[in-house]
């Protein structure tokens, strides 16, 4: 295969253009009408030799017959041998000599074994003593002639002659030498002259070749110039209207493809194309250059407040403020229109401003220039903008990240200058921050954490745990607050406050809150399954939720799906969430409770809570927060706020559930001041909803031994 | 005849060049192909020409004549220095110029040799004397084995053989004779039946027992002669003969001498005379007055 291949890659090689090929047909042509012609000469020739051949012998042997009849009359053979031998010597005559009727050789010239007077057998001297008539007989290389020499009816003698073709072949090879060294001559003369028609012919192709492979190199003006009045000239003159042609549509795709159209500055695409060349060429040296992220702040607001078309005129004027800012730093800002080949030369400082995208935009400057110039900027763009009659005051955050300091690629570069354009928002906004990695390593941890927990609420990846709660004075499991926990893959168990917040800002507490309730629910109908005292699994609820449109449908149709009692379940939701005025909140708990839904008031005692609405509200649970109950024995003051509080609960007619009991001497002050329940480490941690079902089931049986039973949730 | 006419132009041509200044030495030779002669001689010549450049000698030229007399007046005059031919023939020659014999050469081998007569098997003669009425075929008048030997041979015997003309035959107590012009002819006409008896030589003989084994029988047969020999003109200078002599002597002893001697009628040798130049010569000399008084030369 690799000798086939070799072979195949010398053919193409040998064949490779047009001007080869051309000279290769025309080669091949002149070499087959060579040949044919020399063929047909040759042919030709060796006829006419044979033809001349056969004359010469007939001719050798007639004037043989005339010169030998007189002295064969005078019986004298012997004045013949001179005459013999003479022919005899020639080149073309093998053997000559003459028989007399009785077959005695009389004479003889050249090849002559026989002696004189011996008697001579040969087949032709027979035929024509018997025909009396010439015979020849054409045999490889000889034409043997035998001849009469007869005087009135007396035949006198037999002449015979063997004539050589040897010197045919000698003709026929000097004939061939002649040919092949026309043919020869011919063949150069052809191939000279083949060579000057194939090169004449292929001139301007090779000339269209070597311009279209310039174009196809990226070199637009490449122009043809050939002066023939032919069908190429035509061609090139084509080939240069569609180049011009090409040109301005190149130039137009360039502009569509890289220019924003809002501001009139370059764009992502073209920002990527320069920061990534930019990123190699400066690998090797020892110069560095900003990448500087901006955002305008409160853009958003704009275009909310005042439409995209305002919005528009901002980032218009956003953008022609930057290229100002740009220019008085002494920066030269590269353009759409600059040869899409040509990098910015940061060294004489030539700059990039693009548009990212939104109200994003992104400047390339030297290193030693960034920090002035974002200052210069964040002063400038905190002026405020007159657009289309309005007002506007919307500073810049700006992110800088340096090359190679920072990053070293595009992608990590953009991402670093992004990054600290977020620590700059982070730090109060209008204003500028360098990359810190640090920072980013967080947020980086966050964003991990931002994935997983998405993946977590789509694979419903949480746990619920359950606290058991106890009454103060009978130191029974009365019911249960469901937890939420979390088994984050490769990071263990993690604790609500680890990674609520953030599933809070990614506005994922909806979610995970309707996994909760329903898990919540099919715990309560399992427990009380076989109860016939129920317990009441309370679970959090967010104002989120309870603000959406068919949560208490939701709940009614889970409570139907498990066949739960809606009265094992008690949503619980914080003091805020209780406060706030919505008709929506309103009519949803309303609906909830009328079919025997608890609610509770959680962490009551932490925030601001208007009494007055506190009365109005229909809950049948008070939580009372644990830091009200931790002074307990401690602080006075704060037992005192306690037993206000019990006693506002007893005014509404609330039950009261005291949060964080982890003392004996808390669960006492409970018992004296008629607390209703209680939960807490004291007397049971949470667990997993399994455990807790089991444990509850052990608790039924083992109710006469209560202490044990504390004891056992507290370890 | 008609090729000797038409050679004879080359001939002429090469006889007004050839004269015998001092420093040319001229080879002389009888022959009716002067151009086959030339070719033959052409060799020795050169050779002779380079051995004896020393002696002087810038240039040997080559003369062939058609006839011993007009060798024999070419010698007298000075234009041929050496001469080559057969005994009989050159001692006709030696008488008439005074040219000297000095070396025996040999041809295809042979030193010596003879003449023969040969009838057919189914002649009833049975010696020369059996010939009355007999036509007997000569090789010609310069022939020494086909003529002058058998001729004189017949003569001793007192047969005196009469040309015939024309086509007439000779008397029952007569022999006549014919030229056959060559020694080929000779045989050939005798094999054809044409003539009676044939004066030959053996090699005439050996092409007939060749051809028609048995056929034929000797007849007669003449004394041994030398096979050829080399003569000078008188008045040479005897050292220049003398170097001539020492030089064809040698020319055995070389492969340059060995071909320029083949190429000359395939001659083999040059030698002295065994029985000394006056014992081979005496005899001939006075066959050769024979032959003319009997009008046979």
């Amino acid at each position: 295969m690799g000798g086939k291949d070799s072979i195949s890659k010398r053919f193409q090689a040998l064949t490779f253009g047009l001007a080869r090929r051309l000279m290769l047909v025309f080669s091949a042509l002149i070499i087959v009408f060579v040949a044919a012609v020399i063929t047909i000469n040759m042919q030709t020739q060796r006829g006419q030799l044979l033809e001349h051949l056969e004359h010469s012998a007939d001719h050798l042997v007639s004037l043989s017959q005339e010169v030998s009849i007189p002295y064969i009359l005078e019986n004298n053979p012997a004045d013949l041998e001179v005459f013999f031998q003479e022919v005899g010597s020639r080149s073309d005559v093998e053997r000559l000599f003459l028989v007399d009727p009785q077959r005695w050789l009389l004479v003889s010239g050249g090849d002559v074994d026989m002696q004189f007077l011996s008697l001579v057998t040969d087949p032709l001297i027979e035929q024509v003593l018997e025909t009396r008539a010439p015979q020849h007989v054409y045999a490889d290389r000889a034409v043997h002639v035998a001849a009469p020499l007869i005087v009135g009816n007396s035949v006198l003698g037999v002449l015979r002659l063997d004539y050589s073709q040897k010197d045919l072949a000698s003709k026929m090879n000097a004939v061939l030498l002649n040919n092949l060294m026309a043919g020869c001559v011919f063949l150069l003369v052809g191939l000279a002259f083949s060579r000057m028609v194939a090169g004449r012919l292929s001139r301007p192709l090779i000339e269209l070749t070597q311009t279209v492979r310039c174009a196809a190199d990226g070199d637009l003006d490449a122009e043809i110039s050939l002066k023939s009045n032919d069908e190429f000239a035509q061609l090139g003159t084509t080939f240069n209207t569609m180049m011009h042609n090409l040109k301005n549509s190149m130039y137009e795709i360039h502009r569509v493809a890289y220019e924003d159209k809002v501001t009139g500055v370059p764009n992502r695409s073209w920002l990527n194309n320069q920061l990534e060349h930019l990123a190699l060429h400066y690998t090797q040296s020892d110069t560095g250059f900003a990448v500087m992220f901006l955002d305008l702040d409160k853009f958003k607001a704009v275009n909310d407040t005042h439409g995209h078309h305002v919005g528009d005129l901002l980032l218009r004027g956003f953008s022609r403020r930057l290229a100002r800012c740009m220019r008085e730093q002494g920066l030269t800002l590269l353009s759409v229109d600059s040869d899409e080949r040509h990098l910015a030369d940061v060294e004489n400082n030539e700059a990039v401003l693009a548009r990212l995208g939104g109200d994003e935009f992104t400047l390339i400057v030297p290193s030693d220039k960034a920090d002035a110039l974002a200052t210069h900027i964040v002063a400038e763009m905190a002026r405020p903008f007159k657009v289309d009659g309005c007002q506007l005051s919307n500073t810049t955050s700006i992110g800088i990240a340096l090359f190679p300091t920072h990053a070293t690629s595009r992608e990590h570069l953009l991402k670093c200058a992004d990054v600290a354009m977020y620590q700059a928002k982070r730090s109060g906004r209008n204003t500028h921050r360098y990359y810190d990695h640090s920072t980013h390593t967080r947020l980086i941890e966050r964003s991990a954490l931002e994935r997983d927990l998405e993946l977590a609420v789509e694979q419903d990846s949480f746990e619920m745990f359950l606290q058991p709660q106890f009454g103060v004075q009978s130191d029974e499991v009365v019911g249960a607050e469901a937890l939420i926990r979390w088994e984050r893959p490769s990071k263990g168990r993690l604790a609500p406050d680890t990674f609520l917040p953030v599933a809070a800002s990614m506005g994922l507490l909806p979610k995970i809150g309707q996994l909760m309730v329903r898990k919540a629910i099919e715990a309560a109908a399992r427990i009380n399954r076989t109860r016939t005292e129920t317990l009441a699994i309370a679970v959090n609820v967010t104002i989120e939720e309870l603000n959406e449109e068919g949560f208490a449908d939701m709940v009614k149709h889970w409570l139907d799906l498990y066949e739960a009692n809606p009265r094992t379940l008690e949503i619980e939701i914080t003091e805020h969430t209780a406060m706030e005025e919505s008709v929506l909140v309103e009519r949803q708990v309303a609906e909830l409770r009328e079919i025997g839904v608890r609610f509770a008031i959680d962490d009551f005692g932490m925030g601001y809570s208007n009494l007055g609405r506190l009365k109005t509200l229909a809950f049948e649970t008070l939580k009372i927060d644990r830091s009200l109950v931790t002074g307990v024995g401690e602080d006075p003051a704060s037992e005192s706020l306690l037993l206000t509080i019990l006693d506002m609960a007893k005014a509404i007619e609330a039950d009261v559930v005291a949060e964080g009991i982890e003392t004996a001497e808390q669960l006492a002050f409970l018992r004296a001041t008629g607390c209703d329940y209680y939960q807490g480490y004291y007397s049971g941690k949470p667990m997993p909803a399994a455990m807790f079902t089991r444990w509850v089931a052990s608790q039924s049986k083992d109710s006469t031994q209560p202490d044990n039973t504390r004891q056992q949730l507290a370890s | 005849m008609r090729l000797f006419s038409f050679f004879s132009i080359a001939f002429l041509a090469m006889c007004s060049l050839s004269t015998a200044e001092a420093e040319t030495l001229v080879l002389g030779l009888i022959n009716d192909e002067p151009r086959q002669a030339i070719e033959c001689f052409t060799p020795l010549s050169a050779y002779l020409e380079d051995h004896l450049a020393q002696q002087g000698i810038d240039q040997v030229e080559i003369t062939v004549l058609p006839d011993s007399e007009a060798m024999a007046t070419a010698i007298r005059d000075g234009e041929v220095d050496f001469y080559f031919d057969s005994p009989l023939v050159a001692a006709h020659v030696a008488r008439d110029s005074g040219a000297v014999p000095f070396l025996r050469r040999w041809k295809d081998g042979v030193g010596t040799y003879f003449s023969l007569i040969i009838v057919p098997s189914d002649s009833l003669a049975s010696g020369l004397a059996d010939l009355g009425g007999a036509t007997i075929g000569f090789e010609g008048p310069d022939s020494t084995s086909g003529y002058m030997l058998p001729a004189a041979m017949m003569h001793r015997s007192g047969l005196h053989p009469r040309p015939l003309l024309d086509d007439h035959q000779p008397q029952t107590d007569e022999i006549g004779y014919v030229f056959t012009h060559s020694d080929r002819n000779t045989v050939y006409w005798l094999a054809r039946g044409m003539i009676d008896a044939a004066a030959t030589d053996p090699r005439g003989w050996a092409w007939l027992e060749a051809a028609q084994p048995g056929a034929f029988r000797v007849l007669a047969r003449s004394v041994h002669l030398p096979r050829n020999v080399v003569l000078h003109r008188p008045g040479m200078d005897s050292a220049l003969v003398d170097e001539v002599a020492t030089v064809l002597r040698h020319m055995e002893d070389t492969s340059l001498g060995v071909e320029a001697m083949e190429a000359f009628f395939h001659t083999t040798r040059f030698d002295d005379f065994p029985l000394g130049r006056e014992a081979t010569f005496d005899p001939l000399f006075q066959l050769v007055d024979e032959l003319d008084v009997m009008g046979l030369l």
